[in-house]
């Protein structure tokens, strides 16, 4: 499975919590939007959160997704349009989160810092990330098996409807 | 059988075979936790599905962070959270009773050995009963309640062997501090993180139940205690049998990939300075280093009774500094309750305290202790990330209950022992 990163990729440091990718304040059922991934950005990242725009991914250090168990936080980053999150490693509940939403997550442990300025193709199976410009390969950690079918499907919510419906 | 870590043994019961770190197990829940800020979106995609709950009397519901409400959208999500137990039948509630990870233990519903998910990070407080608790998104939860069950990739573990004893003016907090001192967020990421040994045997459980609740705050997947009599009293104050996994130990034959000796008695009062929990040192190291405007006794990690105690040791014959703002929100309203029997609701109204209604508040910055721009707070929570406490401007440096006492007297990081 193959995501394409159209635009740039904004380099963000380790340990980004889910605070920061959501802040609480925001997680009403009235109040939850989208757009609340980039004010809670916008305290540690204010340049990124003002140009971001869809189709821009973020790459960044250690334990990407750290904190609450909160699923805004990968909703959130899913529809403002990054499509994936590259990541020396991710926490592990935003790391299910995110598949199960549909958010491609791809861990990328190598020396050599990803561009900033796309496009990108970063093939999930293999790990590799391909700066399209150069033609430069990075080699990133295959996803598993079992999470790109749970991508294929749609996210969990489409496979359990799925399979919830021919059970019944 | 080889030689088990505790959570290999719970997920091998589970899957009723002997099971190996990295292995994926799909296993039955026993008990499914959620609460009015991520179970509204839970029932909602639960509903979607349109099958009936797969069991009405594993699920515990509580109202616990918009409480008392704040806005009109909080209470709109307790509204909701209200419409969705009563439509599904669901008995396992507290609504307006304080932080879940505690009415859930309080409960009784969590016996040691058990599987229990949660739509929050914190539902690792169950490891201090025995139990495999761990938290997961909403979405996953819709599928808990649709079908009962979970996948877990089996987690590799660390042992932590307490001995000795804490020495006076150290607590519970301070262990886990200094852990993330050593190992740092990420330090236990994915793995279980298990601890025994007879130092932790001699805490009481409100102290225990700090290790398992901050393991999430290490990274791990799930923060495992050895069980003994004093869990079981927890459990039952009548003395009614934890079940079969009432006695555990660690098994110092199992696969531990890491192990840690710790003498409780080598370690002194530590504080997590802004804005991450392991940005740990020693108090002295940040002692008279910014001015206070607020104290925090509370949440799922400091508010409990020891906690209080501990507090008001420290407190006794003080007062508090004039610029700070005290706030006291215990974990439960059982814990409420006793507070007042032991008169220590009208010691810190005395105080000039402001005794809060039991709740997640000012923790996770929703309401009942909001920061301004640029105020420092000294709390017993769990987390210091920016924005934590509602405010992205303001700073939030953790330590124990008594370090917080310590810090309301002085109006700056102090170290409790000054006062004992």
């Amino acid at each position: 499975m193959k995501v394409e990163i159209p635009g740039r990729c904004w380099k963000l440091g380790t340990n980004i919590d889910t605070d920061t990718l959501f802040p609480g304040r925001f997680m009403t059922l009235g109040g939850a939007t989208a757009q609340g991934a980039l004010r809670g950005l916008a305290a540690t990242y204010p340049e990124m959160a003002e140009r971001f725009t869809a189709g821009d991914a973020f790459v960044a250090g250690e334990n990407f997704g750290c904190g609450s168990s909160r699923e805004y936080a990968a909703t959130a980053v899913r529809d403002i349009g990054v499509p994936v999150v590259i990541a020396h490693s991710f926490a592990r509940i935003f790391y299910r989160n995110s598949f199960n939403v549909g958010l491609p997550l791809l861990e990328y442990r190598g020396g050599t810092p990803i561009p900033e300025e796309g496009p990108l193709i970063a093939d999930l199976a293999t790990g590799q990330i391909t700066h399209m410009p150069s033609g430069q390969v990075y080699a990133g950690v295959p996803v598993d098996p079992y999470l790109l079918d749970l991508l294929a499907d749609g996210g969990l919510m489409a496979r359990l409807r799925e399979r919830l419906q021919v059970r019944r | 059988m080889p030689a088990q870590t505790l959570a290999e043994r719970i997920l091998s019961e589970k899957a009723g075979h002997p099971v190996r770190p990295g292995e994926v197990v799909d296993v039955e829940v026993d008990v499914a936790l959620t609460h009015e800020v991520l179970g509204p979106p839970t029932f909602k995609m639960f509903e979607e599905l349109g099958v009936p709950l797969w069991d009405p009397a594993k699920v515990f519901v509580t109202i616990d962070h918009f409480v008392p409400a704040a806005t009109a959208d909080q209470a709109n999500n307790n509204r909701a959270t209200i419409e969705a137990v009563e439509r599904h039948g669901i008995t396992g509630t507290a609504f307006y009773d304080g932080p879940s990870h505690q009415t859930l233990a309080e409960s009784g519903m969590v016996r040691p050995g058990m599987v229990v998910v949660g739509t929050d990070s914190h539902t690792c407080t169950a490891g201090a009963l025995g139990a495999f608790g761990t938290g997961i998104g909403s979405t996953e939860m819709a599928g808990v309640f649709a079908t009962g069950r979970i996948w877990f990739r089996v987690p590799a573990a660390t042992a932590v062997a307490l001995t000795g004893t804490l020495p006076r003016g150290v607590y519970a907090k301070d262990v886990v501090l200094h852990l993330l001192g050593r190992v740092g967020v990420a330090g236990f990421r994915y793995e279980s993180l298990e601890f025994g040994g007879p130092g932790l045997r001699g805490l009481p459980m409100d102290e225990r139940i700090v290790l398992a609740n901050m393991a999430v705050e290490l990274g791990a997947k799930v923060g495992l205690l050895e069980t003994d009599a004093a869990t079981a009293a927890f459990l039952d104050p009548a003395g009614a049998p934890a079940g079969p996994a009432a006695e555990r130990r660690i098994d110092p034959a199992a696969d531990y990939g890491r192990r840690f000796d710790i003498d409780l008695g080598d370690l002194g009062p530590m504080v997590a300075r802004p804005h991450s929990v392991d940005n740990v040192v020693p108090v002295a190291e940040a002692a008279g280093s910014v001015r206070l405007q607020q104290a925090f006794l509370g949440s799922c990690t400091g508010g409990r009774l020891t906690d209080y105690r501990n507090a008001l040791e420290v407190l006794d014959g003080h007062t508090v500094h004039p610029d700070v703002r005290l706030i006291v929100t215990p974990a439960s309203k059982r814990i409420y309750r006793q507070m007042l029997v032991e008169g220590m609701v009208a010691r810190f109204a005395e105080l000039g305290a402001m005794v809060m209604a039991p709740s997640c508040g000012a923790c996770a910055g929703l309401q009942g202790g909001v920061l301004g721009d640029g105020e420092n707070v000294v709390s017993s929570s769990n987390r210091n990330f920016v924005g934590r406490m509602g405010n992205p401007g303001a700073n939030v440096f953790l330590a124990s209950p008594a370090t917080v006492a310590a810090s309301a007297i002085t109006g700056t990081i102090t170290d409790p022992r000054t006062f004992l």
